[in-house]
């Protein structure tokens, strides 16, 4: 009897083990590598095609300076050969920002990323460098509308305003989460930060691909955000409050408005390996993978 | 005998003399430690160069960002010495391998130290 009850309980955990893998869905696996885009996309002269599902955004910039030098680029890659290159122009705001529909309106988004940020680039950064609006950030990602405050949004923020209990580094830039008007920075009460002191500074992490997740939920008339990097969990936020049911778009912006001294500096960074689910965390090393191993880690640490 | 007396009170003069031109020359400085860090050469090919993370408590992951406060990038050498290091703190150290494709390793073992509270010692002898 005992030897019947174990193989049923074995048969019925496989049986939902399977069942669990088939409910999850994955909206988008993108590693850049299959396929090429028309000629015009995302965002040079005549613009307008999609790519994949993804399609440009802003066609406003598709004569700007920055936004006809965003597309596929060989210059890095977390795997295979070819990243999304996200461009923008010294002395200009403009870039290319991509959008995928999401038709089947999902509640719970992941979103999970390779993002490589230069630091022929990025060394520029200057507190009060990245500012729109005097706003000091720069949006990242957008859920549901780019022109409206309904969505989520992550946007990347110096250390001059970005809100932490602990302290505010002088040369700082991270993400920082946002639903419909409900600002991270701006409301304690919804934040729970892993690290209160330092966050995760992306400053500190260059010349180097990160993996960067988000998980995005609506549920019950709340928004909640949990970010990710190199898996693990950086912030945890719970907003009170939301417009939205559902998720229908999104938007991997490189919506900048660039003042002070990094103006004057061009701003690239890349994305690689993308994979959008409604089951996670998606983690590092799946949805694309890397084509190359870590190294290993140093031995014979000592300190004097 | 008078003599003795004045050879005395000349040295403990210049003794007070000397004690407070160097307490006015040194009282502005910050007395920080630092902590001098080795390692073994990583012979993979692709070796791009290593990170120093270090931080005052332990590291909550094995993999970076681990909850270390501060990072360093140390090139290609395997060595670092970082610096600005509080007196009386224990501070914890670990390192990891980046290669030319970006991709980092987990961290090697943790090495902590305590910084004298004697550090200011150092700037006399």
């Amino acid at each position: 009897m005992a030897k019947k009850i174990f193989f049923i309980t074995i048969i019925c955990l496989g049986f939902f083990s399977l069942a669990q893998n088939s409910w999850a869905t994955t909206f988008v696996d993108e590693n850049w590598d299959t396929g090429n885009p028309p000629a015009a996309w995302p965002c040079k002269a005549g613009c307008g095609a999609s790519f994949d599902g993804w399609y440009p955004h802003n066609t406003d910039n598709c004569s700007s300076p920055g936004g006809p030098t965003c597309g596929l680029s060989t210059n890095y890659a977390n795997s295979g050969t070819k990243s999304f290159r996200m461009y923008r122009a010294a002395n200009s705001t403009d870039v290319c920002d991509l959008g995928y529909d999401l038709t089947s309106n999902p509640t719970t988004l992941y979103i999970r990323g390779y993002y490589y940020f230069p630091s022929a680039d990025w060394s520029n950064f200057a507190p009060g460098a990245a500012s729109e609006a005097n706003d000091t950030m720069v949006h990242f990602i957008f859920t549901n509308s780019a022109q409206s405050n309904t969505g989520f949004r992550i946007n990347m923020r110096d250390g001059s305003n970005f809100h932490l209990s602990g302290g505010e580094p002088a040369h700082y830039m991270g993400f920082l989460g946002q639903v419909d008007d409900q600002e991270l920075w701006t409301d304690d009460g919804r934040t729970v930060m892993a690290d209160p002191v330092n966050g995760y500074n992306i400053l500190n992490h260059l010349d180097q691909w990160l993996c960067v997740e988000f998980k995005m939920q609506i549920a019950g008339g709340h928004s909640y955000l949990n970010q990710y990097v190199n898996g693990n969990l950086i912030a945890s936020s719970d907003y009170a409050g939301t417009s939205q049911s559902n998720f229908n778009l999104m938007i991997q912006s490189g919506y900048t408005n660039m003042t002070s001294s990094w103006g004057t500096h061009s701003a690239n960074f890349y994305l690689d390996d993308l994979k959008i689910a409604d089951t996670g965390p998606i983690g590092c090393g799946s949805g694309g993978g890397g084509d190359t191993t870590p190294p290993a880690a140093p031995s014979g640490l000592s300190v004097g | 005998m008078m003599a003795k007396k004045r050879i005395i009170v000349l040295v403990v003069l210049i003794a007070v003399v000397a004690g407070v031109t160097f307490w006015f020359s040194h009282k502005d400085d910050k007395v920080t430690g630092s902590a001098a860090l080795t390692w073994n050469q990583n012979t993979e090919a692709g070796l791009a160069g290593y990170k120093v993370y270090y931080g005052t408590s332990h590291r909550t992951a094995d993999c970076p960002p681990g909850g270390y406060g501060n990072s360093a990038n140390a090139g290609k050498n395997n060595k670092y010495t970082v610096t600005n290091l509080s007196p009386g703190q224990t501070y914890y150290f670990s390192v990891t391998s980046v290669n030319t494709a970006g991709k980092e390793s987990c961290f090697s073992p943790e090495m902590k130290k305590t910084i004298s509270r004697f550090e200011w010692l150092k700037n006399i002898f």
